[in-house]
């Protein structure tokens, strides 16, 4: 039986039936400020301070000082857990990471092998179609990212943007290569808007299949109960389910 | 003017007179030093700090040479990253801590239009 790896999100790791597979890819999937760094962040800190699996997370768009200023609204103490050697930020762009990535010797796997990296979240991979414009390229490219993350066993987080309705990202087939897929979104109920999490699919494990709602509190995020009543939540404007 | 100038660590002055020498070399290595496990070329470099990219690729590659940044060729391209020396990465970023501050802030500016440094 796989060892699970926990996320540290209260109602996720429920969700997941115990956490992801241990070296499994991980797809994140959501619109611009539904959570997906925050969940990066709190899977590398739960593994730092609970598990002592050190961690990196690999960011192009977002500055390391700003991400580390974000997180001290959650009482992660990420500037600490890099001066432990625990956890390091990354800032670097796409096309460099897929070389670091290739080549044995590069800073990039010298520290996966010194630290005994276990988890990784890249943020967002949605930044590799600045690579090129050929899909078949770009699935070749999401294959050596993925396999070059899984021959270690690292569990990773690979974060992408997506806004509209669509339950997969079809164009790049990044869907295919990864193990599991988790989407957060909007949604409206009400007249407010609230936040969804469910897991699209997840290789090799049974899971939830229900959508939950989630939030984002000091502390980090915590999923808490299935919606229930509604149908088209994936539209983002469900409507109640007809009695019968 | 002079008499401020002095009351700087002299580790410190040395640190700018050598090696801020303009306000690209201040902006790439506060960002470096906000940012310290930046790799990347220097085109990339000039975006993330708003500059040209021709002044950057100039400056990181004459930083490189003096220990200040390192230079690694990856996939043909030379990525950039803050020196691994631990001494020379404190000196920055007490600099840049220091800077927070409007009189040491006129003092850096003192010694880059000094230096004559764009």
């Amino acid at each position: 039986m796989s060892k699970r790896v926990q996320t540290g999100v209260p109602g996720l790791d429920e969700m997941l039936h115990g956490g992801f597979l241990e070296g499994s890819a991980v797809l994140v999937q959501g619109a611009p400020g539904t959570g997906k760094t925050t969940l990066g962040l709190q899977f590398l800190h739960t593994g730092i301070v609970k598990e002592d699996e050190p961690g990196l997370l690999i960011t192009f768009e977002e500055f390391p000082y700003s991400l580390l200023r974000d997180a001290n609204a959650h009482q992660w103490d990420l500037r600490a857990l890099e001066e432990a050697n625990k956890l390091r930020i990354i800032f670097t762009s796409p096309n460099i990471l897929l070389s670091n990535l290739q080549s044995p010797t590069s800073p990039l796997n010298r520290t996966i092998m010194n630290w005994g990296v276990r988890r990784i979240v890249l943020d967002s991979v949605s930044h590799f179609k600045r690579i090129t414009r050929d899909r078949s390229q770009l699935r070749d490219i999401y294959t050596t990212l993925v396999n070059g993350l899984k021959r270690e066993g690292i569990t990773s987080i690979l974060t992408s943007e997506l806004s509209g309705t669509k339950l997969y990202a079809e164009r790049d087939k990044l869907s295919y290569v990864v193990d599991t897929i988790l989407m957060m979104r909007y949604v409206e109920v009400n007249s407010a808007i609230q936040r969804a999490l469910l897991i699209l699919k997840m290789r090799g494990s049974a899971h939830a299949k229900g959508i939950h709602r989630y939030e984002i509190k000091p502390g980090g995020i915590q999923v808490t109960d299935r919606f229930e009543g509604l149908q088209g939540l994936l539209t983002g404007m469900p409507v109640r389910t007809p009695k019968r | 003017m002079s008499d401020i100038m002095d009351e700087m660590d002299p580790r410190v002055l040395d640190f700018i007179r050598k090696h801020v020498t303009s306000f690209t070399r201040w902006d790439t290595l506060r960002f470096l030093s906000e940012n310290p496990h930046t790799c990347d070329t220097a085109e990339h470099l000039a975006m993330y700090v708003g500059r040209a990219p021709h002044l950057i690729v100039a400056e990181a590659q004459q930083m490189a040479e003096q220990g200040i940044l390192n230079a690694e060729v990856t996939g043909g391209h030379t990525v950039y990253s803050l020196t691994d020396n631990k001494e020379l990465r404190q000196i920055i970023a007490a600099i840049v801590e220091s800077a927070r501050d409007r009189t040491f802030r006129m003092k850096l500016v003192y010694h880059i239009l000094r230096a004559g440094g764009q």
